[in-house]
């Protein structure tokens, strides 16, 4: 079995090859969103970008980033609810999950 | 008491990312022998050669989830008692509740400490088999 200085040396290296492709991410994610608000509500880009957002923020704490989590986390909900409704959303809905991403992505 | 001594776990994640932190906990700090699955079709082709004493599953993946793959795990031959826990961040008490019914004996949440999961692992399977 591996000695603690080498787990550590290898949990060190996966969080640094995830803070490496996060800006990726997050930038795939805010692409995603502008996307969605540009074409008719379909349930598949919702599905997508809620399935992009649920692996953040499960995927985001586990390598220290906290706040990144939490705030996909929220993000997904929101999506979860209008999927749920099963209509599109009304402006008030996008407003409030842009605000979320719009933080998710650039704070 | 028993002295069954837990060695191999059956793991089923679709996230890369979750998977290689898993398997540095789960192996390294813990000992234990991991099959990693990306997916429960791949669970059910690699669970009877692999043959686990326990069955750690991700919750939310595409194509089958947690609960759906539990369900299929459990009618291979000798897994119908294989016990089971689930990972995930949906952790209310309604939702811990819901996978508890589906056949998990516990479940854990996400997200997890590399350094103590494999702890938490075995403190659960001590409990399991007291």
């Amino acid at each position: 079995m591996p000695d603690g200085d080498d787990v550590q040396a290898r949990l060190q290296a996966l969080r640094e090859a995830y803070a490496e492709q996060l800006p990726e991410t997050l930038a795939e994610v805010a692409r995603q969103w502008a996307e969605m608000q540009r074409r008719p509500w379909r349930h598949e880009r919702a599905d997508s970008l809620s399935r992009r957002l649920h692996t953040l923020a499960g995927s985001a704490p586990t390598f220290g980033f906290a706040d990144i989590g939490r705030r996909a986390r929220q993000a997904e909900r929101l999506l979860n609810a209008w999927r749920e409704r099963g209509r599109a959303p009304g402006e008030n809905d996008i407003a409030e999950l842009d605000g979320h991403i719009h933080a998710l992505c650039n704070d | 008491m028993s002295n069954i001594e837990l060695q191999r776990i059956l793991f089923v994640e679709d996230e890369a990312d979750i998977q290689a932190v898993a398997q540095v906990a789960l192996e390294a700090v813990g000992g234990f022998t991991v099959a990693i699955c990306s997916s429960g079709e791949e669970a059910l082709q690699t669970a009877e050669a692999f043959a686990p004493q326990l069955i750690l599953s991700d919750v939310m993946m595409p194509g089958m989830d947690g609960p759906a793959t539990l369900a299929a795990l459990r009618r291979l031959p000798g897994m119908a008692d294989t016990p089971a826990i689930f990972m995930t961040a949906k952790v209310l008490p309604h939702e811990v509740q819901q996978l508890r019914a589906s056949g998990a004996i516990e479940v854990i949440a996400k997200p997890f400490d590399p350094m103590s999961l494999a702890q938490q692992i075995k403190d659960i399977w001590r409990r399991h088999h007291a």
